[in-house]
């Protein structure tokens, strides 16, 4: 564990807007970013979550509180992007996988570029109900169950929106 | 920026529920490679100190609805007409409501409005009252007799049941609106 992850909250408390917001800005900001691609939209966003973090600790029981805010982040994020239709969800093709025999190593093709820009600019690409759980599962770390309860959909599509968002990242890394 | 990142349950993984293909992992560990982002220098102090006082992205959108009542008041006043919108310096509050999780901005000034010519929207009533919106823009302006409520970041639906809430509610609109923006230096409405 670094020092950049949130300090463990006494999870039998409800702890204060202040105190959520210090403890916890860093986390709410990274994940922020990861969702949205920039920094003008990540700060929108943390201060969309914040202003519902003052209102939700009323009624928070204590608990996973970094599981909470990782939920009003991401639904935060994803109702951003419904109401500003931005990027509608394109379907996948049926076999995503049929373009991509032959391609070379993608650990090749990332060698050659700047990792963490390139690949957060094709984060940034995908269909935003595959990005969320993409980057809760392998930038954040949560768990599929954690990930089917903050997005409140099924465990299975879960795990079909981020092998289509692989899918789709393993495209756009070897094209 | 730092090459740290979360791990928010270093025991939580949940390899065993689905097997990941090869080049999953690949690109799994890939993104796992990204580091934590650091927040702008004060950004976390500034949210610390000075409260959220509108709605997220609610800042640019005030911007761009203000400035398309200001331009049809401009067109109008400019050529001797009445203004179609009453003048930005009679803007007298403007806050953040949180509105069944979604957040919306409310800003208010005082006067009428000629709901018929602004530009680019439709007119509608709302339980009620004249009302106009401007769906691309997510802007709903409200008569109110003697004053405009413009919305910001709503639809229709959205906006009839936030003006339900903050004009039936404990509160009322000016007090929302007052709590909100008290460490704005906006005059007390109530």
């Amino acid at each position: 564990m670094s020092d950049a992850e949130p300090a463990i909250s006494d999870p039998t408390s409800v702890p204060t807007w202040e105190e959520v917001a210090e403890t916890h800005g860093r986390f709410l900001y990274s994940l922020a970013y990861r969702l949205t691609g920039n920094h003008q939209d990540a700060q929108d966003v943390v201060q969309e979550v914040l202003l519902r973090v003052r209102r939700g600790l009323a009624t928070y029981r204590p608990g996973n509180l970094e599981g909470w805010l990782s939920r009003i982040t991401t639904n935060t994020f994803l109702d951003r992007v419904r109401k500003q239709k931005r990027r509608p969800t394109q379907a996948l093709p049926d076999d995503p996988d049929r373009y991509l025999e032959g391609s070379p190593g993608i650990e090749a093709e990332m060698a050659q570029r700047d990792l963490p820009d390139h690949l957060q600019r094709l984060l940034a690409d995908l269909p935003a109900d595959f990005r969320a759980p993409v980057v809760l599962k392998d930038v954040m770390g949560y768990s599929y169950e954690e990930i089917a309860e903050q997005l409140d959909v099924p465990i299975g599509t879960v795990r079909s929106r981020i092998h289509r968002g692989r899918s789709r990242l393993r495209e756009a890394l070897t094209a | 920026m730092t090459t740290e990142r979360f791990d928010p349950h270093a025991n939580g993984d949940d390899d065993g529920l689905f097997s990941d293909e090869p080049w999953e992992v690949e690109i799994s560990e890939l993104l796992g490679r990204l580091h934590v982002v650091e927040p702008p220098p004060g950004f976390i102090e500034h949210a610390v100190d000075h409260r959220p006082l509108f709605a997220g992205r609610s800042i640019a959108a005030m911007v761009t609805a203000t400035a398309m009542l200001l331009a049809a008041s401009i067109a109008a006043g400019a050529f001797g007409q009445p203004r179609l919108v009453p003048d930005l310096s009679t803007l007298t509050a403007g806050g953040a409501v949180v509105h069944n999780g979604s957040s919306a901005s409310v800003f208010r000034q005082a006067g009428i409005v000629e709901l018929d010519d602004l530009p680019g929207g439709q007119r509608f009533e709302l339980d009620g009252r004249d009302a106009w919106v401007h769906a691309d823009e997510g802007v709903v302006v409200v008569s109110t007799g003697a004053s405009v409520v413009t919305m910001v970041g709503v639809t229709p639906d959205e906006a009839g049941a936030l003006l339900d809430e903050v004009d039936r509610g404990p509160e009322g609109l000016s007090g929302v609106i007052n709590r909100l923006t008290a460490d704005l230096g906006f005059p007390d409405l109530s």
